[in-house]
């Protein structure tokens, strides 16, 4: 008996997660240590695109503001670490408490905005928090910030255990996320972003769905920053500036808004990107200029909806495609898609929420629809 | 149960509703006909807080909701599917059908129903809904207004551009409706597919209520009266031109 591609796909996607997860295990044994601080900043800043992009990829809410969640983390780790001396787990709870406060103020204050005016809203909120920084030199250390966080006591001396650290912590913090977008609560944010009226019109408080994006966003960013002061070793005024707020937004657009693992691609592409140009010129920053351009022209789907796209294609070529559906009607997003491939629905900008986890499985039925059978069902992995 | 009182709707400037007068009592089910751009999705919204009335008034279960947002208002137990099968298209089927769904008791809709009456949903469970067909998504409509367990539905034109076969088996789930005592108003252009299964029919023309029964089989029956209020000869299939 052969088996069918389906099969096979089932097999073989486990087993790429799992030899991806061992290589990220064992990245410290293989690489020199200046790849592994950018491997661990890649985690860091995967971690902080995945966190905007609840706001941005599945709200539908542009923020130009993210920097200043991600340098609050970044200063509570400055002020505990230099001031205090606070346990770790204080210190993490801290971080998402101030975190998510300031993504519940972010979420209160945007009630009543929507596209560039929340845009410029939260560009306003987050300069505000720069400038507090900025000009509270005796706390905050002003322009110079606060230098000396040590990673004592958090994980033994060394980069690879804090590489470990990072990973394991990341990796939580994206299954919690992912679990998030699939509760109710995270459905009705990607309702947001399809059509506030209709969730009204379901009964849904439209407002604290907002308010809830921008706080578990803040959380999430907070943490981030968090590690990335631990990793650095300083804090400074860069942590809430907007030119990280740009930076957060084109890793989320670069590696794919609309998919889960899209902001964190972008942030890997970016982060090495950055590295690899850096090494021929000093004009690097002209390089990722032009790449932001040549990202907002031409992959507006990023990285992973050119993919999407491209085996979309293949698959009606190869003549794989699903075919009409059950009805006998074509589907709606302009002839048939390939099983398996994300779909591109009419008019849909933003990422889709769809997850690859096992499909819920369906209340017991008699009558007609017990004559489904597995082999119906489409099920639909994401990246 | 729902008194819409002498309401007048406005976009912008341009006046769509005219001292619109209707309404519904408890199990009843009215039809709302009408030609193209008369005012029907307007009056509709306005009644489920989408769109807010300048002036009149509208009461449920003797409560004033003309001032109240839509989600106050579908939380008090009206539920709409909305025209043009409006779903959320990134969200799987099984999503949609989730995030809608809401307590359930003695007589009301559960997920099972729902996939009984409409089995293709159930085979494109783990489906994005904007890769559904354009009949499977108004099914999907139609699923989760049924779920969120109203005790007034507003179903704007649940047949639009749908096949025969889907537009019997909405008929079918509307009568299911009607034997459980949900009040409803059908939008709809399918005048004999409306007249044969509601208690009383509104006409609105310019957004103004024109004509009132609770005889809609002598509606239907009255050739004249159909060609001067929608435009349309009486007769199988009849549907409202604009």
């Amino acid at each position: 008996m052969h088996d069918s591609p389906r099969d096979r796909r089932h097999l073989v996607v486990p087993l790429l997660v799992a030899v991806g997860l061992l290589v990220l295990l064992l990245l410290p044994l293989i690489i020199p240590s200046f790849y592994l601080f950018l491997s661990t900043r890649i985690l860091v800043f995967g971690l902080f695109a995945t966190a905007f992009n609840v706001v941005f990829g599945y709200a539908g809410m542009p923020s130009l503001g993210h920097a200043a969640f991600f340098g609050a983390g970044a200063y509570v780790v400055g002020l505990a670490s230099t001031r205090t001396e606070l346990p770790f787990p204080v210190v993490l709870l801290l971080a998402l408490l101030v975190g998510t406060a300031l993504g519940v103020v972010f979420g209160l204050m945007n009630l009543r905005v929507r596209g560039i005016y929340l845009l410029l809203l939260t560009l306003a909120l987050a300069q505000a928090v720069f400038g507090l920084a900025f000009t509270q030199v005796s706390i905050t250390g002003g322009d110079n910030g606060i230098f000396g966080i040590a990673r004592e006591g958090l994980v033994p001396v060394g980069l690879p255990y804090f590489y470990w650290f990072v990973l394991g912590i990341v990796g939580v913090s994206l299954a919690l996320m992912w679990q998030f977008m699939r509760s109710p609560v995270g459905m009705a944010i990607t309702g947001l972003r399809e059509s506030e009226s209709r969730l009204a019109a379901t009964g849904y408080r439209v407002g604290m769905y907002r308010v809830w994006a921008f706080a578990v966003s803040g959380a999430f960013a907070a943490l981030a920053g968090m590690l990335d002061a631990y990793l650095v070793g300083s804090v400074s005024p860069a942590n809430l500036a907007f030119l990280l707020s740009a930076e957060v937004v084109v890793m989320a657009i670069l590696g794919g808004a609309r998919y889960f693992f899209g902001p964190f691609l972008g942030a890997a592409l970016i982060l090495g990107l950055e590295f690899y140009v850096s090494t021929f010129t000093t004009r690097w920053t002209i390089v990722l200029g032009a790449l932001y351009i040549v990202t907002a022209l031409f992959m507006s789907d990023g990285v992973l909806g050119r993919i999407a796209h491209w085996r979309q294609r293949s698959g009606q070529r190869a003549g794989t495609a699903t075919g009409p559906g059950p009805d006998g009607s074509a589907t709606s997003s302009g002839g048939p898609v390939p099983d398996g491939v994300p779909a591109l629905p009419a008019g849909a900008a933003l990422p889709s929420m769809s997850g690859s986890g096992p499909a819920e499985p369906t209340p017991s039925r008699s009558t007609a629809s017990a004559r489904t059978t597995a082999s119906a069902r489409t099920t639909e992995p994401r990246p | 149960m729902l008194e819409v009182q002498a309401v007048d709707t406005f976009y912008g400037s341009s006046q769509i509703l005219h001292a619109a007068t209707l309404s519904v009592r408890e199990g009843e089910v009215v039809g709302l006909l009408g030609r193209n751009g008369m005012g029907k999705t307007t009056l509709v919204h306005t009644i489920v807080g989408l769109l807010h009335p300048r002036s009149g008034e509208i009461t449920f279960d003797g409560k004033r909701i003309s001032t109240l947002p839509a989600e106050k208002i579908s939380r008090l137990g009206m539920t709409l599917v909305p025209q043009g099968h409006r779903v959320f298209p990134s969200l799987t089927v099984r999503e949609n059908l989730r995030i809608a769904r809401r307590r359930v008791g003695p007589g009301e809709w559960t997920m099972e129903e729902v996939l009984e009456n409409f089995p293709a949903l159930e085979q494109r469970w783990s489906v994005s809904a904007g890769k559904l067909s354009g009949g499977q998504q108004q099914m999907l409509a139609m699923g989760r207004a049924l779920l969120g367990n109203g005790r007034i539905m507003l179903l704007d034109e649940p047949t639009e551009g749908l096949d025969p076969q889907t537009v019997a088996r909405m008929g079918e789930v509307i009568d299911e409706l009607r034997r459980r005592g949900t009040s409803a108003i059908l939008v709809e252009q399918k005048v004999n597919f409306t007249l044969d299964r509601v208690d009383r029919a509104v006409v609105l023309s310019r957004g103004r209520i024109v004509h009132e029964t609770d005889r809609p089989q002598e509606l239907k029956a009255d050739a004249a009266a159909l060609q001067r209020l929608l435009g349309v000869s009486a007769g199988h299939g009849a549907a409202v031109h604009s």
